[in-house]
């Protein structure tokens, strides 16, 4: 049943260049840090809505942060 | 966790707290629901264990109760899903052959190891392993103290472990630094 697919991509670095901790941007999303180390690793991928939100604190798209696994993600 | 939409079955979403904080965002929810899934499985033999040790120690077909009650899990897991559009016992269907093969087997003997037990008890006319004896006690007021006694101990051995075992989850939760 699981889909072991994950997303992986820019959201570190597109974090780290906001000059966001990743408990600061948990707190925008309404997440706990601890999700947003897992995305981070690539082991989590979020959903449609918490992309949306996490591209949203951010100030950037959803595929700047995501892309499928193995794929460049784009920027923006 | 949060329910966007109208849940068709509303009252099993409260009785279940879907939409309580303490189901925290929707990784840990997810988490949360495959444990609560791993949970019932092993409270499931559980009550099957249940109802071999009363059954070995003399309660008869009243040792039947736990086992009965063991099939609402999976009864409530298909209405559930039922409610919601989703087939279980469709989805069951193409379970792997290894695990269909495991948890029936496990079915088999339990169920094997039950009708023997009280097989032996109708025909020896004691049970497997007689409990009264053991207790010490044939006043029912006296057994039914101590129940409650032992029942009060075991809970509040239960609370001050979680309590500590929480408390230093969040501690260390909270110490970890920022990954970079």
């Amino acid at each position: 049943m699981t889909d072991t697919s994950t997303v992986t991509g820019g959201l570190r670095a597109v974090r780290k260049a906001a000059g966001l901790t990743q408990a600061q941007l948990a707190g925008e999303v309404g997440v706990s840090r601890q999700t947003i180390i897992a995305i981070e690793r690539g082991n989590y991928s979020p959903s449609v809505y918490l992309a949306l939100r996490a591209a949203r604190a951010l100030d950037t798209t959803v595929e700047a942060l995501f892309s499928p696994d193995g794929a460049p993600s784009t920027t923006r | 966790m949060q329910t966007h939409h109208t849940s068709p079955t509303p009252r099993a979403d409260a009785l279940a707290g879907f939409n309580d904080p303490s189901f925290g965002d929707e990784r840990e929810s997810t988490i949360m629901l495959r444990g609560s899934l791993v949970g019932m499985q092993v409270t499931t033999y559980a009550c099957f264990l249940t109802g071999l040790l009363l059954a070995a120690g003399g309660a008869g077909f009243f040792s039947a109760l736990p086992i009965f009650a063991a099939a609402a899990g999976g009864q409530t897991i298909s209405w559930y899903c039922s409610k919601h559009g989703v087939s279980y016992w469709e989805l069951f269907e193409r379970a792997n052959r290894g695990r269909r093969w495991t948890h029936l087997t496990i079915a088999i003997l339990i169920t094997a190891t039950w009708i023997g037990v009280l097989a032996f008890h109708l025909v020896t006319g004691s049970p497997l392993v007689p409990v009264s004896p053991m207790l010490g006690t044939d006043d029912p007021g006296e057994t039914l103290i101590e129940a409650i006694a032992g029942a009060l101990a075991g809970l509040a051995a239960v609370a001050i472990v979680a309590k500590l075992v929480a408390g230093r989850v969040r501690r260390h939760e909270a110490d970890a630094p920022d990954e970079e």
